[in-house]
């Protein structure tokens, strides 16, 4: 049987038992057709359904992440706002997939804090993408769904029925006090818009030129591209999505 | 100026119905408007003008409640002995206000309703302002002397109106007509920020309108202040003000506002439970003043405003207090 190593990536990826076609997006059956493939009826006798057919082959993992230096970010909000307005222009859930929290560990990078010394202490909380979709196998539509192409996570939200199944198996959580009036809050990445009545998550601003919008229109990362800051990486970067960066991101 | 089509309605309805399509503005004092038009940072090509409604010019008590047509003239509200009696915050608001040509134009739904006064959005060059449906904010990096210590989102310009601290902390209510008919919202649902909706500073939909400001019987001949600092005495607008209203010695009610200092009016919720059940001695008004400032996080040139915030919460107290 195929292990899960401690990051949730297996170690000896399975075929899936059926190829998917290349301009199909991979969809939960056909994952959970993979996953049963590997593991055998035994995992489902055992209950564990969701997570033996989330297994997935190597080539799935998304091939980029959305990463966040904290100590580049003066807690603006451009890319909350920008992530909420832009899906909801493209008619997706207007909910903002990237929060930022705040941390009163973090401490500004000196070049940043040499123009704004007061708004240190924030961190950005981003999608993983994690390598093992926690959140797709359990959909109980074709909601979820993985990008052949790149591997991005998405919500297709014309299938989205909001079960809430990929909230409650999301790992990984917005808990804390968030930069934005100091609300409290606690959920999962995978969050629920109660007006459109669908889940949302990062999905890397799908269908977008230029990329995700939170990386584009940062300006700490405008500052720096512009050499106003000097820096040798971003606030916010899209960087390939590795195990070893899903590791540096746990 | 480009051309525009100009348009009089003679009633509500038909303004509202004259506002449903693209780009078009309603115009009571202009004093705003105007400026907008002329550096052309919003497209306008109709421009409907209110002030051809017969009624909305008022100031007037009713069922315990002081109530204000939207076209009521900032001047007019200054020189009221019944507000200046009964909502004294209102009328110190008033005469704050710009300068006594601007106050006898200008009117209290379009005080309300004004766009920022960001230099940053009111420079025509700077066309990829969030104001104007663009990506960027010029006031992170750039001089944000007047921009927001607190709830900045994207775009950190600050609700530069003076009647709206003042309503805020009386608690007042909005009465706005639309296509849907007439709907009462609270003063502070009425401002929203840029984590709502970085293109607006109202709820207001191009099509609704400002008809009736209602301040509610609670806050009606009790004691209120308003205070303003900016930097020309005589015209300007404000880069820090504060409105409070408290009932009873020791507090039994007590709201408290700041202006221009975030996005919208600012209620200090904070302080407003600090301060229930004390006496407004000089020790507690000094832990308000500096719990009224309390998680501000202000840019480059904007500091100045948390001090500034912090004095006129103390002098407004200390005023009530009196």
């Amino acid at each position: 049987m195929t292990e899960i190593n401690e990051s949730g990536t297996p170690q000896d990826a399975p075929d899936l038992a059926t190829d998917p076609q290349p301009d199909e997006p991979l969809s939960r059956r056909r994952l959970v057709i993979g996953g049963l493939a590997a593991v055998g009826a035994a995992a489902i006798a055992a209950g564990s359904l969701s997570r033996a057919a989330s297994v997935v082959t190597a080539q799935e993992i998304s091939d980029r992440v959305v990463v966040a230096d904290p100590s580049l970010c003066v807690g603006c909000l451009a890319c909350e706002v920008n992530c909420s307005t832009w899906h909801a222009s493209v008619g997706r859930a207007a909910v903002a997939r990237i929060r930022i929290l705040t941390d009163p560990t973090v401490k500004l990078n000196a070049r940043v804090a040499a123009f704004l010394p007061a708004r240190a202490g924030n961190t950005p909380q981003t999608c993983r993408q994690c390598p093992t979709p926690w959140c797709l196998p359990n959909c109980p539509t074709e909601g979820l769904q993985i990008d052949p192409k790149t591997g991005n996570r998405f919500i297709d939200e014309s299938q989205c029925i909001a079960c809430g199944k990929c909230e409650v198996d999301c790992p990984v959580e917005f808990n804390g006090t968030l930069a934005y009036k100091a609300q409290t809050i606690s959920s999962k990445r995978v969050v629920y818009d109660p007006v459109k009545n669908v889940y949302a998550k990062c999905d890397l601003c799908i269908g977008r030129d230029g990329g995700p919008i939170c990386v584009e229109r940062c300006p700490v990362n405008l500052a720096i591209k512009t050499g106003y800051i000097k820096s040798d990486h971003l606030a916010l970067e899209l960087k390939p999505s590795t195990e070893a960066q899903w590791k540096q991101l746990a | 100026m480009k051309l525009f089509e100009h348009s009089n309605p003679t009633s509500v309805q038909e303004a509202v119905k004259m506002l449903s399509v693209q780009n078009a503005r309603p115009i009571a004092g202009g004093t705003d408007l105007i400026g907008v038009m002329k550096d052309g940072l919003l497209p306008t090509d109709r421009v409907v003008n209110l002030k051809s409604i017969p009624g909305l010019d008022y100031i007037k008590e009713e069922s315990g409640e002081i109530r204000l047509g939207a076209l009521t003239r900032i001047g007019d509200i200054a020189s009221s002995s019944v507000v200046a009696q009964k909502a004294p915050a209102l009328a110190q608001a008033a005469l704050a206000v710009a300068s006594p040509q601007v106050r006898n134009m200008g009117t209290l739904g379009g005080n309300l309703a004004q766009k920022v006064r960001c230099w940053y959005f009111r420079d025509s060059d700077r066309a990829d302002c969030y104001k104007r449906n663009g990506s960027y904010c010029y006031a992170v990096f750039g001089l944000s002397d007047v921009h927001a210590i607190f709830d900045g989102a994207a775009c950190f310009a600050v609700q530069p109106s003076d009647s709206a601290t003042a309503l805020s902390a009386l608690g007042a209510n909005i009465v706005v007509a639309g296509p849907e008919g007439e709907t009462v919202i609270g003063v502070d649902d009425f401002f929203i920020g840029p984590h709502v909706d970085y293109l607006r500073e109202t709820i207001l939909s191009p099509e609704q309108i400002i008809t009736e400001v209602r301040i509610p019987a609670s806050a009606v001949g009790q004691k209120s202040v308003f205070l303003k600092a900016a930097p020309r005495r005589s015209i300007d607008f404000a880069r820090t003000n504060v409105a409070a209203l408290v009932i009873g010695d020791p507090v039994q009610t007590v709201r408290l506002t700041l202006g221009a200092v975030a996005p919208t009016p600012r209620r200090a919720t904070e302080v407003e439970a600090f301060l229930v059940g004390k006496r407004l001695t000089a020790e507690v008004i000094g832990q308000a003043a500096r719990l009224a400032v309390n998680g501000a996080q202000p840019l480059a040139s904007n500091g100045y405003k948390v001090q500034l915030a912090q004095g006129l919460v103390r002098q407004a107290l200390t005023r009530l207090a009196g």
